[in-house]
């Protein structure tokens, strides 16, 4: 099946401003673009200064020269924090044709030399508070350049333009099996992931962009910073996500990019404070990486007339695969699909195919990634409703099956009990009782100051009368024999998603 | 100035609505109950902590790491050296 084009998307977007939303092949068109249209907008405010287009891109050309020296440069390590030398030192790599593999901030020495050799870099640019990591590099890989970030050229190199299947970038990702890989991006996936941060929202254009989540994880770098740079934005990076809130009084975003716990604690925080810790000024949240819930996107919309855009995507997509610009009518939905995509949809996983999807994971048997078509397993379930709406039901290796045989999706089943907006979190799992008989469970967290506000006294008797309710309107086969309701949070991955139980 | 059992007091409310999941183990807690391994807090929950004490208090925390507490008693120490 075809996506849609992007015309689906065109009553949601001011007119004049659909039209000027246009594919590009490459980074270097489309900062080429921004830089001409917009020389003297400012980029990037970071660290109590200002960059404008043109000046950034002074400043890259002076880079490039640095990186040009260099004949054998061509797949270039970029390690830094989130800053303005990131914002640079990515730009010039990628205007020059070169390939950027993103380290993230957090990797001790001796992983960032195991990068050297598994991704084969030629160089790193690293910031100047990171040197200190890139000690065994230098002692063990002499061949490999290291250069600061913040080293500047005495000539100007202007920027070279790539075909759209010239490498781009490659990310970190979990993958869809766990296991840390590097997936290589294309200058076209990229600017599809690029352009696609573009649809489903009214204003697109010389947007205020704060960014709170990491430029080493793909939704900070296509989202956050490539739509901000694409569409002429300003783009304040947050330095430490403490101060996020006096970032935001002073800088004052129309669009905030993160995460659904950090959506989820800033409107406790507003609650809690009686304000609307988020500023006047915000008018969207594009909300993803993990599960997205109703609950928020409805309490948003009701305090504060913020609209909380829930998506999905992936690493090996280059961010965005779908966004659902009706989010009040269809919250459970992670939106329409994307253009110039090909999907499929086999016992019930998503598969893809398309301008935005990566050429392939580096160094890392390629069995199982595609199927017999050449389309991506994402290892996600999904169902797409009659307007062709997407909605994630859960992952493969998350499913249960039970011993009659039946397949049980968590996900799917922990969706209908998390639309109660008492629970906060909610796991279902098999587990064995004490005669041997498989059963499902549910563990529920309850969403504490919600409980609080309706002066609920007896919560575990209320929980379970209102979950059992749920419960009893499901299929007899997936209804949970046991519920539990938990006074502490669920265990966590450091990404922040819950450990799923393995009972059986 | 608050005194130390007062700020005690007032911060064990904000971790109330910091981590809310954890209302039994928080209302009974003391200073020496472990922020990560007793209260289960998480990146996101410190995160909220930290800003929410800089609201109540009218201070603002300097770049530290959250590793630097251990305990409650730890952030109770902290909060009362920079009321003085």
């Amino acid at each position: 099946m075809q996506s849609p084009t992007k015309e689906i998307f065109k009553k949601y977007t001011d007119p004049e401003q659909f039209e000027r939303i246009i594919d590009y092949d490459s980074v270097s068109e489309m900062w080429q673009a921004s830089v001409t249209n917009d020389p003297d907008t400012v980029a990037i405010e970071d660290d109590g200064k200002r960059y404008t287009y043109a000046q950034i891109e002074a400043d890259v050309s002076r880079l490039r020269t640095v990186i040009k020296s260099d004949e054998k440069a061509l797949r270039v390590g970029i390690y830094c924090p989130n800053s303005y030398d990131f914002v640079r030192s990515f730009l010039a790599v990628t205007t020059l044709g070169y390939t950027a593999v993103i380290l993230p901030a957090q990797l001790d020495a001796m992983t960032v030399f195991g990068c050297t050799m598994k991704y084969g870099l030629d160089m790193i640019l690293y910031h100047p508070s990171l040197q200190e990591n890139t000690a065994i590099t230098a002692e063990k890989r002499p061949d490999v350049t290291l250069i600061a970030s913040d080293t500047q050229g005495d000539t100007l190199t202007e920027m070279a333009f790539p075909s759209g299947d010239t490498p781009c970038v490659i990310m970190f990702t979990g993958g869809t099996t766990g296991k840390s890989k590097g997936a290589l991006l294309s200058n076209a996936a990229v600017m599809q992931g690029t352009v696609n941060g573009c649809y489903g929202y009214r204003d697109v254009f010389h947007q205020r962009y704060l960014l709170i989540l990491p430029l080493s994880h793909v939704f900070g770098l296509i989202r956050n910073l490539m739509t901000s740079l694409y569409t002429g934005s300003t783009l304040f990076i947050c330095r430490n996500n403490k101060d996020m809130f006096r970032d935001i009084a002073v800088f004052r975003p129309t669009i905030l990019v993160a995460v659904p716990a950090l959506a989820e604690m800033a409107l406790n925080l507003s609650k809690k404070f009686r304000k609307n810790m988020l500023g006047d000024s915000l008018k969207a949240i594009i909300c993803g990486a993990a599960a997205v819930p109703p609950y928020l996107i409805k309490e948003y919309h009701k305090e504060f007339g913020i609209m909380l855009l829930p998506g999905y995507g992936l690493t090996e997509s280059a961010n965005l695969v779908s966004g659902n610009p009706e989010y009040l009518s269809k919250p459970e939905s992670v939106g329409l699909l994307y253009p110039n995509q090909e999907y499929k949809i086999v016992d019930g996983e998503l598969l893809l195919k398309g301008r935005n999807m990566m050429s392939g994971y580096v160094g890392e048997e390629e069995e199982g990634v595609y199927d017999e078509d050449g389309f991506f397993r994402t290892g996600d379930l999904v169902r797409v409703d009659d307007e062709g709406f997407l909605y994630i039901t859960g992952r493969i290796k998350e499913i249960i099956v039970l011993p009659s045989g039946e397949n049980i999706s968590p996900a799917e089943l922990e969706v209908k009990f998390l639309e109660l907006s008492l629970i906060q979190d909610a796991q279902v799992y098999e587990d064995v009782t004490e005669n041997g008989t498989h059963i499902l469970a549910l563990e529920v967290v309850p969403r504490m100051p919600e409980i609080a506000r309706l002066g609920i006294e007896n919560i575990g008797q209320h929980l379970t009368a209102a979950l059992e309710k749920i419960n009893n309107t499901l299929p007899t086969f997936q209804r949970v024999s046991r519920i539990i309701i938990r006074d502490s949070d669920f265990e966590r991955t450091p990404s922040m998603k819950i450990k799923r139980y393995k009972k059986c | 100035m608050l005194s130390r059992a007062e700020i005690f007091e007032k911060l064990k409310e904000i971790l109330l609505f910091a981590d809310a999941k954890n209302s039994d183990l928080i209302k009974n807690c003391d200073e020496s109950t472990k922020l990560v391994t007793d209260l289960g807090f998480n990146s996101v929950s410190v995160l909220y902590m930290v800003i929410a004490i800089e609201e109540s208090f009218g201070i603002v925390f300097d770049n530290v790491s959250m590793n630097d507490f251990d305990t409650i008693g730890d952030v109770v120490t902290y909060i009362e050296g920079k009321l003085k």
